[in-house]
């Protein structure tokens, strides 16, 4: 046997053994996509392969097919928790690969119509954590080099030793992005328990501002009993940094404010009346009714 | 649907009342001026003016010249240039305006019924500013398509933006999830959006989403 039959033979298991745990999605007028069964009964996919629907058929890798009712979605880090009704009720957790290096194997696996869909390539970039337009705190930024089908997309990553890197998503120009392992487990298990994970919460409505000395964010309206209205935020407020860090415009004010922010104490220097000020204010979390 | 608790305007019979006159406090040394203000506030139906800082506490707002810390919302009469670093905590946070000493009637009195309502002025020089945004968005459809939203649909798009899934958006407006997906997808459709996610870019990008 060649060194290179034994690499394919090598490759081979790997896929086989991934899609132990790989399901194929199929929601309705859409494009399918794949999930990972992450623990009994449940399975993760990306928020944004599932799309608006939230019952979806999935097909098991035994061939059987189910359906899959939403748990959960939080697409600030693109994750959404499904739940499946006749499976084991328990699973063994996925091991999580260790010290992910740009150059090492990654091997992607979805499900399609005909099975198991899989890519190889390495890691090309390994970055540090990094936040989502929408806030969310995704602990590494990985990008591979492979080619993922769209079929795959919600599939799963693993390295040489079959274990999870994450779950396989698309960043912009169609990029191979990687959510880590540590943050679909996070994530997951917040929205396996609560079924949604809360965002920080001001109480303010907001809007673009250009001034003489810099744009920033004006508030044009304050919600009753809200942080805000604790912290003495006035209507006309500009809010021009958070924490000493500039905030340009809404969409800035929007990226603070993700899901750990709820709880933390923060500084927001503002101008009010055409002067500096400096206001501290507690995140809160949307009140329910 | 504006809650500003501390508006001076109540519901009365169909009309609009004050509730009660705004109470201004005078609380600036140089007496010239100090004359001259109050010569700007009638003692009429809208205005009750104090000298001195004996009424502060009940003061809506105070007029001063000279920043007092009363954590009272307060008009400044300034007419000192400020440079953003060494004036951080010359008035504080208790100056909701900032008006030069020449400042006439028809503005003083309109500054003095906004920040008595709860709001700050900042003012915008230079052709960017918050006055030019409001035209554009008036001539643009952005506009347009806030207020094509209803009250229950700018609900939902907030619950979006805070993550919420049909689900969540029936158990929190207490609707059926049929008419949760009714109103998600007449938003997306009002906002021209892909996805919810789109939805709520278009959303923040416009002010409709509460933070």
């Amino acid at each position: 046997m060649t060194t290179l039959s034994q690499f394919s033979e090598a490759v081979r298991a790997l896929v086989d053994k991934t899609a132990q745990r790989v399901v194929a999605i199929s929601v309705g007028g859409r494009r399918p996509a794949s999930g990972i069964l992450w623990r009994g009964g449940l399975v993760v996919t990306a928020d944004e392969a599932l799309g608006e629907e939230e019952d979806v058929e999935l097909t098991m890798p035994d061939g059987g097919t189910a359906t899959g009712m939403l748990a959960g979605r939080d697409s600030s880090t693109d994750i959404v928790l499904l739940r499946v009704e006749g499976q084991p009720a328990t699973l063994e957790s996925l091991k999580p690969a260790s010290a992910v290096k740009s150059g090492h194997l990654a091997v992607a696996i979805g499900r399609g119509g005909n099975g198991e869909i899989a890519a190889a390539g390495i890691v090309k970039e390994c970055g540090e954590s990094w936040r989502s337009w929408a806030g969310g705190l995704i602990n590494r930024r990985i990008l591979l080099d492979l080619d993922l089908d769209m079929r795959a997309h919600g599939g799963a990553v693993v390295d040489a030793d079959g274990n999870f890197i994450g779950l396989a998503a698309f960043a912009p120009r169609r990029r191979t992005l990687v959510i880590p392992a540590e943050t679909v487990d996070r994530v997951a298990e917040a929205l396996a328990m609560k079924g949604s994970i809360a965002r920080g919460y001001l109480g303010v409505f907001l809007r673009p501002f250009w001034g003489r000395r810099g744009t920033g964010a004006v508030v044009v309206k304050v919600d009753a009993d809200s942080p805000a209205k604790r912290a003495g935020i006035h209507v006309g407020d500009v809010v021009t940094a958070w924490s000493g860090e500039p905030i340009r415009d809404v969409h800035d004010m929007f990226r603070r404010l993700g899901p750990d922010t709820v709880g933390s104490t923060v500084t927001l220097d503002v101008r009010r009346a055409n002067q500096p000020a400096r206001i501290e204010v507690v995140i809160g979390e949307r009140p329910h009714r | 649907m504006r809650r500003n608790g501390n508006q001076p305007v109540t519901q009365a019979g169909g009309h609009a009342v004050p509730r009660h006159r705004i109470v201004v406090c005078i609380a600036i040394s140089d007496p010239v001026l100090a004359e001259r203000m109050v010569s700007l506030l009638p003692d009429d139906s809208r205005f009750e003016v104090h000298g001195g800082l004996d009424d502060s506490g009940d003061a809506d707002v105070i007029l001063a010249d000279r920043p007092l810390a009363l954590r009272r919302p307060t008009i400044a009469l300034d007419d000192h240039h400020h440079d953003d670093e060494q004036d951080l905590d010359r008035w504080g946070t208790d100056a909701r305006a900032i008006l030069p000493s020449t400042v006439d009637g028809d503005l003083l009195r309109a500054a003095v019924v906004m920040v008595a309502a709860g709001f700050s002025i900042v003012e915008v020089v230079g052709s960017r500013g918050l006055s030019d945004e409001g035209e554009e968005l008036t001539r643009s459809s952005d506009i347009a398509l806030g207020e094509m939203l209803t009250p229950r649909e700018s609900e939902v798009l907030s619950l979006l933006a805070h993550g919420a899934s049909n689900k969540v958006i029936a158990r929190e407006l207490e609707i059926s999830i049929h008419t949760a997906k009714f109103h998600v997808a007449s938003v997306l459709a009002k906002l021209k959006a892909r996805n919810r996610s789109d939805a709520v870019a278009i959303g923040i990008r416009r002010g409709f989403v509460v933070l």
